[in-house]
């Protein structure tokens, strides 16, 4: 490292020093803690920052471009594990995220769709590795078995403890299982990753119902910590008259019933309350239920609705309806469902969520006829069976610090949606696992893994002409193959290898690096000229946060001010037209990964 | 010098561009279309296609109009962006255009149902003085024609396509006659006047596959109906034009949300026409104001309010359809009648 570059360095602690030596030594690979690298890692890859399980996307898709969907399916699970599950019906924070998405680059990538990828296309038996700890003697038992129990019991399994899992279902997968249609996740996909997490030795109990078949207070005696992990089973109600009458469900329980098998008479109109994924996946399910009409009715307006429009699209497509700006009031019938009376709304404020309120105009009620009403407007966690002796907030949920998620009762922790009310999968399979984790070092009484960044030497791995390739659609059934056998075989098809290749290569690889040497650099700004975007700027300085990441470069146009040429790596497409054109090979590449790592042990002294 | 900006180039902008420039001698005054046919017509598209009629006939005001009247006419440039924060509008060719005051009456386009889209390649559209031309020139070569939903255009390309010997069939949408929803008795009074006047009508199904066929196209329902036929024409409905005000904080659902004063969300910004979306009391529902008269109305009015009115905007008085000697209401338009002409 040349001196020239403390242009870069936010101060003159020992410890920042002490890195810049390590990195001093010429390694084609090394690890940090560095916060500043960390930071770099949230500042620049905005799909993995935006993944609540921090996926490597970046390296899952580069290893999808080289054909190794093994090793791509890995990088998933490592982190995610459920690739094949997730890259079904994730709801994809990533791609709204994805740099290629930003104004004037096009549209993102399809992360989601190519993670799927990486788990339809990866060859039959391919080899699963999992970093074993040792037998810890320790016990721990979760209770729930859905994303987020799940993502507990496998890193506890992983560090060593004996896991034993309840659940109060017929099948593990929770939401997974009862809450998601088949037709948007097929079961034999769910079962085979569910099956590869309780091959660690986790002990799964099913019909076995925490509170009602197995006392808590047995739990904690039994073991040496127990998560909470039972998501949301209690439905939000709308108090109104007739909410009472049969043909009247909660989203939740309508989709439990489908999925348990039972074939539901829903009549000829079907009226779902709310603008969720499950109302969402109620209304198609109505029409597979033989509904001619399914109208999703919400409060606000369709375009804030926290759903994917692919998935408004889908339920259009299907010859759902969509409508905005009514408020229900009342089911109408005398013994069971006729009909519904709704007043329409002006369009209120932002709600907490970020969907529209409405507000009911006075005097505009009207009916219309229903076979049945599904009230699709969230759930919450169902605590009745903890009991005294945990603290719980004002609406009666158990709370945990937000650092450890233990509850005031030590060694009981919660997870996922238990814990943060309803959320998505793949924020409650995060979850799991950072609460597997806390319980651990409780456990063990020491932090056993941790966060590090790997850097690697790198070159151009990308043409410029990727830039150009369109979004690859994944087919679909066509609308009228849908309701063919049950009506429940699976609407999306996922990519082939080939539209997968074409795909990976529009990723712009965010994980790469690129640096300008200013001890090396001339100033000649040839880079500057053939940059495609505004990516390479004269610096007077580099911005930093508090914690020491990078924050930003202080552009100047005067050229007596400028320190470097330095390259934003926010801006930059990773095209490699500045390497390409460099006289001096000034600028390097440096592939920077986040991986979880084995704490080392403390030296006995 | 206030400046007048309004988007959209059809009779409420034109409408608007008048009534601002009566009111307002020395006011800078832009209409901005993304369209590049002068303003024309519309419900005259149909005869047009289908007869010898010439599209210059069509065409409502010559470029010696707005020079006239000191109008700023800009032709062929829609608008991307429009942001009230600071009164400004962007261009698709990036030129950003500020104003006092702004109208926005964007029209419609055709709606195509999602169901649909899968054929989207197959089905023509019949909204714009473009696709009327483009009819014509096809003309010759139809004698069946397919039309697909139910709305006022489709009835006017029904009175203008059977006195030229077409042959017509109707897949009727199974609740809608846009924007309005059918009753099944309403539904099947107008199968049978339409069926009269020698349209084969399918109700009660829907469109499940378009595909090319001996040089055509056969569409298919889910009733089983195997349609083999020339053409296949979209008449879904029109739905307003608003992709170019997605990130301007703009309140909308189907259509500008605006007061009765036609005032959207945002300060200073007005909507009229076909894209502006009110609650009318009487109907206990929201409307966007499709039609050549709410746009005419609601044109004049808009732009009286933003000298400083403060009217509100009515409710039409509806529109009357006969075909087969049956009547059938509408809105925002003045009706016509199939059997004057068959």
């Amino acid at each position: 490292m040349t001196k020239e570059k403390r242009l870069y360095l936010p101060s003159e602690s020992e410890d920042f020093q002490a890195t810049i030596r390590a990195r001093q030594v010429e390694q084609d690979v090394y690890f940090s803690t560095d916060p500043r690298d960390l930071g770099w890692i949230a500042e620049n890859i905005p799909c993995q920052a935006a993944c609540p399980a921090l996926t490597n996307v970046p390296g899952y898709i580069r290893t999808i471009f080289e054909e190794r969907y093994g090793r791509s399916y890995e990088l998933n699970r490592f982190v995610n594990l459920l690739p094949g599950v997730l890259g079904r019906i994730c709801s994809r924070p990533c791609e709204p995220a994805c740099r290629h998405g930003w104004e004037g680059n096009g549209e993102p990538v399809a992360i989601c769709r190519l993670k799927r990828s990486a788990a339809d296309l990866k060859p039959l038996g391919h080899r699963i590795t999992e970093e074993m700890f040792g037998p810890s003697g320790k016990s721990v038992a979760v209770v729930g078995s859905g994303p987020a129990g799940l993502g507990a019991a496998h890193d506890l399994a992983i560090l060593g403890h004996k896991v034993v899992m309840f659940e109060s279902l017929a099948e593990p997968g929770g939401m997974l299982r009862y809450g998601i249609p088949a037709f948007r996740l097929p079961r034999d996909v769910l079962a085979t990753e569910i099956g590869n997490l309780l091959r660690l030795g986790v002990d799964l109990h099913c019909n076995t119902r925490v509170g009602k078949d197995v006392d808590i207070e047995d739990l904690m005696k039994q073991h040496d910590a127990v998560i909470l992990a039972a998501g949301t089973l209690k439905p939000n109600r709308i108090k109104m008259p007739g909410a009472g009458l049969p043909g009247v469900y909660t989203g939740l329980e309508f989709m439990m019933r489908v999925n348990a098998g039972e074939k539901i008479a829903v009549g000829d109109v079907v009226h779902v309350i709310g603008g969720g994924y499950t109302a969402m996946d109620c209304a198609r399910t109505a029409m597979r239920l033989g509904a001619r009409r399914a109208i999703i009715n919400v409060l606000g307006t369709e375009d804030f609705l926290q759903v994917e429009k692919h998935e408004l699209f889908e339920v259009k497509l299907e010859r759902g309806e969509v409508r905005g700006l009514v408020s229900i009031q009342a089911v109408l019938g005398k013994d069971r469902v006729e009909g519904v009376r709704f007043k329409r709304n002006r369009l209120g404020g932002f709600l907490p969520n970020g969907e529209r309120d409405g507000i009911p105009i006075e005097g505009s009620d009207f009916e219309e006829p229903a076979g049945a009403v599904i009230l699709a407007i969230g759930q919450q966690p169902d605590a009745e069976f903890i009991g005294a002796g945990v603290n719980k907030s004002e609406r009666g949920r158990p709370t945990a610090d937000p650092k450890t998620f233990m509850t005031s009762r030590p060694g009981l922790f919660l997870a996922g949606d238990f814990m943060t009310g309803a959320a998505t999968i793949i924020k409650a399979i995060a979850s799991g696992r950072r609460t597997a984790w806390k319980a651990d070092e409780y456990m063990m009484g020491r932090q056993r893994k941790k966060l590090v960044t790997r850097h690697e030497k790198a070159g151009i791995l990308r043409e410029r002409s990727w830039d150009f390739i369109a979004r690859q659609e994944a087919p679909t059934l066509k609308p009228a193959e849908r309701g063919q056998g049950d009506g429940f075989g699976e609407v999306e098809q996922g990519y082939d290898s080939a539209p997968a290749r074409e795909e990976s290569k529009r990723c712009y690889l965010c994980y790469l690096k690129f640096e300008i040497d200013v001890g090396r650099c001339i100033y000649c700004r040839w880079c500057i000229d053939v940059a495609p975007k505004d990516c390479i700027k004269l610096a007077r300085g580099v911005k930093f946060k508090e914690d020491g990441s990078y924050a930003g470069i202080e552009a100047t146009e005067d050229w007596r001010e400028v320190a470097a040429i330095a390259i934003d790596n926010k801006e930059c497409i990773r095209c490699g037209a500045c390497l390409k054109i460099c006289p001096v090979q000034c600028i390097d590449v440096v592939k920077v990964e986040l991986i979880e790592q084995p704490v080392a042990e403390r030296p006995r002294r | 010098m206030e400046h007048y900006v309004i988007i959209g180039g059809g009779t409420a902008g034109n409408v608007a561009a008048e009534t601002l420039r009566q009111g307002d001698a020395q006011a800078r005054v832009t209409l901005i279309s993304a369209d590049p046919t002068h303003y024309v017509y519309r419900h005259r598209l149909a005869d047009f296609a289908a007869t010898e009629e010439s599209f210059d006939s069509l065409i409502v005001h010559d470029p010696k109009w707005y020079e006239d009247r000191k109008v700023q006419l800009r032709l062929a440039q829609p608008v991307v962006q429009v942001r009230p924060s600071d009164k400004s509008i962007l261009l698709a060719h990036r030129e950003r255009i500020t104003y006092d005051k702004l109208l926005i009456c964007s029209g419609e386009r055709h709606r195509l149902p999602e169901y649909l889209s899968p054929f989207d390649k197959f089905i023509n559209k019949f909204s714009s003085g473009r696709d009327a031309i483009m009819l014509k020139a096809r003309m010759d070569r139809i004698e069946h024609v397919t039309l697909l939903g139910g709305d006022s255009i489709g009835l006017q390309l029904i009175s203008a396509l059977l006195p030229a010997g077409k042959k017509v069939t109707l897949v009727m949408d199974e609740y809608r006659f846009w924007p309005f929803e059918f009753d099944d008795k309403q539904k099947d009074r107008m199968a049978e006047a339409l069926s009269k006047k020698g349209v084969q009508v399918l109700k009660d199904d829907f469109v499940t596959d378009v595909q090319k066929q001996n040089g055509g196209l056969l569409v298919k329902t889910r009733g089983g109906a195997r349609i083999a036929t020339d053409e296949a024409i979209l008449c879904s409905g029109m739905v307003p034009s608003l992709e170019f005000l997605a990130d301007s904080g703009i309140d909308m659902q189907e259509g500008v949300l605006v007061n009765e004063r036609l005032e959207t969300s945002a300060g200073q910004v007005w909507a009229a026409g076909g894209c502006a979306q009110i609650y009318h009391p009487e109907l206990n529902d929201y409307r966007c104001s499709t039609g050549y008269v709410n746009a005419l109305v609601q044109g004049e009015l808009a732009a009286r309010n933003m000298m400083g009115a403060l009217e509100n905007a009515p409710l039409c008085e509806p529109g009357k359809f006969r075909i087969s000697g049956e009547e059938f209401t509408t809105y925002g338009w003045k009706g016509f009648s199939l059997d004057e002409k068959n």
